[in-house]
């Protein structure tokens, strides 16, 4: 099984930026997945996730009343800022375009929003307030990902294959 | 009292936006805005950097238009360091941002255009998307539309390291050359989009123009706005996308102006105003007359169907003979029919991918002289291309050291701003009768906005603390009819 976990965001407008700087942290701490970040969104999408079996997202999300730095996996149907904000067509519609014209579509193992406030500002740094709280953001998106791939089986092979002799 | 309705978000577009559309006591339409509600700030964040770091800066700046606003920079940092790419650079740049456009028009016309008119402007809403389009035109379509797509990506790829993002525009010159071998799948790349182009025009002639319930709306009153148009065109005054002169004309047809693009600022100012955080743009000798159409108006439109009313022709033989069926059917030049925007820029893809025919079978493609360093600080430096949704000007000063001092853009959805608003209130005005309004009726009013393809993201840099904090409406004498305060 192909799997791949995608962050996505804007590099140069600070906190909308996180999910690039989240899952950049993410290479080499799960064996046997794709990590990749892009700028992209809407059909752009479409060459990255194509021909995987499976896909993890990590983008930024403004919801009223969380505080900044907080993560929340979503529920179906539920979007972070750069999955819908898209020029022709969300993600999830893009999926299921995918699929109607016959090509490998992922399913999607998680999405991850990680709350920034509603304050943009053009910065390629992170602000102090998500800063603190990156490696547990980390920790626990690698956690959740592990345990959904060992809960489906797929990722029992690779923590197999990486323990052995 | 007056009502309000609102469409927000705008639905299969980036970026924010939302349009207010208010009633007087008859259930009339009073007036209609186009509201931007984003935040940007990008000049003051490129102050203090070296001007060479714009080229790989600015494709952030959003997700719809990264090609466009790469090759403005280049060609700002051209003029900056007072030098010209050489032949055969000109001729890699201009095939990579031909393959942008192919890819982008097609983006649009499949996936924002074509649900309005192949699944119907009063379909459910749930239907009126790509899915809808391939459910009854086909998956074959949708995976033509995925191919030439994909295939323009890989000449974007090639050049400029990675798409839709691209990065590595230098002044005077591209960072790579093109290979004997690279050659020919870039010609055949051109032909495929060649082919594509027509059959994407025959498909809109079918859906669109065969459709007398279409023909009709694309004709009507409430799609027409007169302005004026501008758009850059070659010597020969035709359509051109990478280079040459900026041309005005004006609502009639009649030439306004002709100028080089670094004098921009002598021909469009800007101005603000409360509701929007977009400066509006507006013929500067003309001066200020508000969102006004017709005789005695400063606004002018920009996009493919300005390229095309500007020019006097198509610079590729084939869209020449789509450019001239355009105007015969639609009742000569300059047309002011909003939604014929999708046809324009079909044609405008077809000059395109005709054009990446001729440069693909040009011998200095694969020249390997593809950077002029003769390189001097000038300290000014003002780039201009079409994008796809309009001229671009990108304006940077520097100091002695190459540190930008000044960073000033313009962009196409900033010329289109101030008409937009004025179409969606035709739109409204004519299709909006009573305050008992259906879905189908409000996705008729965003056609007229959806038609200029704006791009919000970068449309709105207006410094953080500068944004304006109340919506006024205003009537005719100018009082105060409404404050909305932003959230």
């Amino acid at each position: 099984m192909k799997v791949l976990v995608l962050g996505m965001g804007n590099p140069i407008l600070s906190d909308d930026g996180v999910g690039l700087f989240v899952t950049r942290a993410l290479e080499g701490r799960i064996k046997g997945v794709d990590v990749v970040t892009c700028t992209l969104s809407g059909l752009s999408l479409l060459d990255v996730i194509v021909g995987y079996d499976k896909v993890f997202l990590a983008d930024a999300l403004i919801l009223e009343g969380r505080s900044i730095g907080e993560l929340r996996k979503l529920q179906d149907g539920e979007g972070t800022l750069h999955l819908f904000s898209s020029h022709g067509t969300d993600f999830f519609q893009l999926l299921q375009f995918g699929r109607e014209l016959g090509l490998r579509m992922p399913e999607v193992g998680g999405v991850y929003g990680i709350e920034i406030g509603d304050h943009l500002s053009f910065s390629e740094e992170l602000s102090l307030e998500m800063k603190e709280k990156t490696k547990s953001i980390i920790d626990r998106i690698v956690e959740d990902i592990k345990s959904n791939l060992i809960l489906n089986g797929t990722f029992q092979s690779s923590l197999n294959m990486n323990t052995e002799p | 009292m007056s009502e309000k309705i609102t469409i927000n978000p705008i639905t299969r577009l980036e970026g924010h936006g939302k349009i207010e559309i208010f009633l007087d006591d008859q259930g009339e339409v009073k007036d209609a805005f186009w509201q931007v509600v984003e935040l940007r700030g990008f000049e003051r964040f490129c102050i203090g950097r070296p001007a060479e770091e714009m080229t790989r800066i600015v494709p952030n700046i959003c997700g719809v238009c990264p090609s466009a606003h790469h090759m403005a920079a280049t060609k700002a940092l051209d003029a900056l360091y007072g030098v010209e790419p050489t032949p055969t650079a000109r001729l890699i740049r201009q095939l990579e941002y031909n393959a942008f456009y192919i890819e982008d028009h097609y983006i649009h016309f499949f996936f924002l255009a074509a649900p309005d008119f192949v699944v119907g402007p009063d379909a459910d809403p749930s239907e009126r998307n790509i899915l809808g389009v391939i459910g009854k035109v086909g998956k074959e379509v949708g995976l033509k539309v995925i191919e030439v797509r994909k295939r323009n990506r890989e000449i974007i790829k090639l050049i400029f390291g990675k798409a839709p993002h691209p990065e590595g525009g230098l002044p005077g010159g591209v960072p790579r050359g093109i290979t004997s071998e690279e050659r020919k799948w870039i010609k055949e790349t051109a032909d495929y989009s060649v082919e594509f182009a027509q059959f994407a025009l025959q498909l809109f002639k079918d859906v669109v123009l065969r459709n007398k319930k279409y023909l009709d709306m694309v004709l009507s009153e409430a799609y027409q706005l007169k302005t004026y148009y501008m758009a850059l065109v070659d010597e020969d005054k035709k359509v051109n996308f990478y280079d040459g002169k900026v041309r005005v004309i004006d609502p009639d047809g009649n030439e306004y102006a002709l100028f080089d693009p670094r004098d921009y600022i002598e021909f469009i100012g800007e101005w603000v105003e409360p509701w929007t955080y977009i400066k509006l743009t507006y013929l500067r000798k003309i001066g200020w007359k508000g969102l006004v159409e017709g005789d005695g108006t400063s606004l002018y439109r920009v996009a493919p169907l300005a390229r095309l009313n500007v020019a006097e022709g198509m610079a590729t033989p084939i869209a020449q003979k789509e450019y001239e069926e355009m105007f015969d059917t639609l009742g000569g030049k300059p047309v002011h029919n909003t939604l014929a925007m999708h046809w324009a820029r079909l044609i405008c893809a077809l000059q395109a991918a005709e054009h990446n025919q001729l440069i693909a079978s040009d011998p200095l493609l694969t020249s390997k002289d593809i950077r002029n360093m003769d390189l001097k600080l000038r300290n000014v430096g003002v780039g201009c291309v079409e994008a796809p949704r309009g001229t671009l000007f990108h304006h940077y000063e520097t100091d002695d050291r190459g540190i930008l001092t000044k960073v000033n853009l313009v962009v196409a959805t900033q010329h289109n701003a101030a008409p937009i608003c004025l179409s969606v209130k035709k739109a409204a005005q004519g299709l909006i009768k009573g305050p008992k309004v259906k879905e189908g009726l409000l996705n008729r009013v965003e056609m007229a906005f959806r038609a200029y393809d704006p791009c919000l993201s970068c449309a709105t840099h207006s410094l953080p603390g500068q944004m304006p904090l109340t919506l006024t409406i205003r009537d005719k004498s100018g009082a105060i009819i409404r404050t909305l305060k932003r959230p």
